[in-house]
């Protein structure tokens, strides 16, 4: 009976284990992250913030340049939640998923209309990842 | 029967009481014999000092406590929130309201503008 007590209480030990807690996200981190895709909107840094696997990244970058105002840039004006989606850690470094909800605004400056804005409230999923030095 | 349920209920209730007082529930669990700076930097959370050592016992790794001293700094450097090196790419765009501004049909809405 013992012994059973004892592979029982092993057992739950080590699904406690395998349930750690998973390593917090800076949330500084995200929101710089954010703040820094967000700014290269629209300016030919924005390729190197989209990731490879981003749904029609050509074609946004191309869209980008043909279809919007070179002047216009996007100013976050609020961050929201940061929700940890998924993690997943390798030899040495720790892969994130978030999800952040930021309202953000177009401006730009038309020579016929004046200043121009527009809004718009996404959630914008980013891979956060952290690698040790070595 | 009704006994050795109601033993495993109790049992099972206290399980995760066992996983903390056995550390199991913390990020990381320490090796037994650390060296005394790995151990103090763990300890103090100084992400600094961390990858310092970590870098130093990457460039000796024929010390025989080598890997698990790198693993215990690596658990370590990652459980702190912002320590190491840190890189970040959109991955998808959600939107819920206004305009989408990575929607590559329209990126500043029905008003996008020619250049």
């Amino acid at each position: 009976m013992r012994r059973k007590i004892a592979a029982l209480v092993a057992a739950g030990l080590l699904c406690a284990g395998a349930a750690q807690a998973q390593a917090p996200v800076d949330k500084a981190v995200v929101r710089q992250a954010v703040e820094q895709v967000l700014r290269a909107w629209n300016t030919p840094t924005l390729g190197h913030w989209l990731a490879a696997d981003f749904a029609e990244r050509d074609r946004l970058l191309a869209a980008l340049s043909f279809d919007v105002p070179p002047t216009a840039r996007l100013r976050v004006l609020s961050i929201g939640g940061i929700q940890l989606l998924e993690q997943e850690r390798g030899d040495g470094v720790l892969r994130s998923l978030v999800s952040v909800t930021v309202r953000a605004q177009a401006e730009w400056e038309d020579q016929q209309q004046g200043f121009q804005r527009r809004e718009g409230t996404a959630e914008y999923v980013l891979r956060i990842v952290r690698e040790v030095p070595r | 029967m009704i006994k050795l349920i109601s033993r495993l209920s109790r049992l099972l209730a206290m399980l995760p009481l066992a996983a903390l007082t056995t550390g199991l529930g913390q990020a990381e669990s320490l090796p037994a014999a650390l060296p005394e700076p790995v151990a103090a930097a763990i300890a103090a959370g100084d992400c600094e000092q961390l990858i310092a050592l970590n870098k130093q016992y990457h460039a000796e790794p024929t010390a025989a406590e080598h890997a698990a001293v790198t693993a215990a700094l690596e658990d370590a450097i990652l459980a702190l929130p912002a320590c190491g090196n840190v890189s970040a790419t959109l991955v998808r765009v959600e939107p819920l309201r206004g305009v989408d501004f990575f929607n590559p049909q329209s990126p500043l809405g029905s008003s996008s503008l020619g250049r």
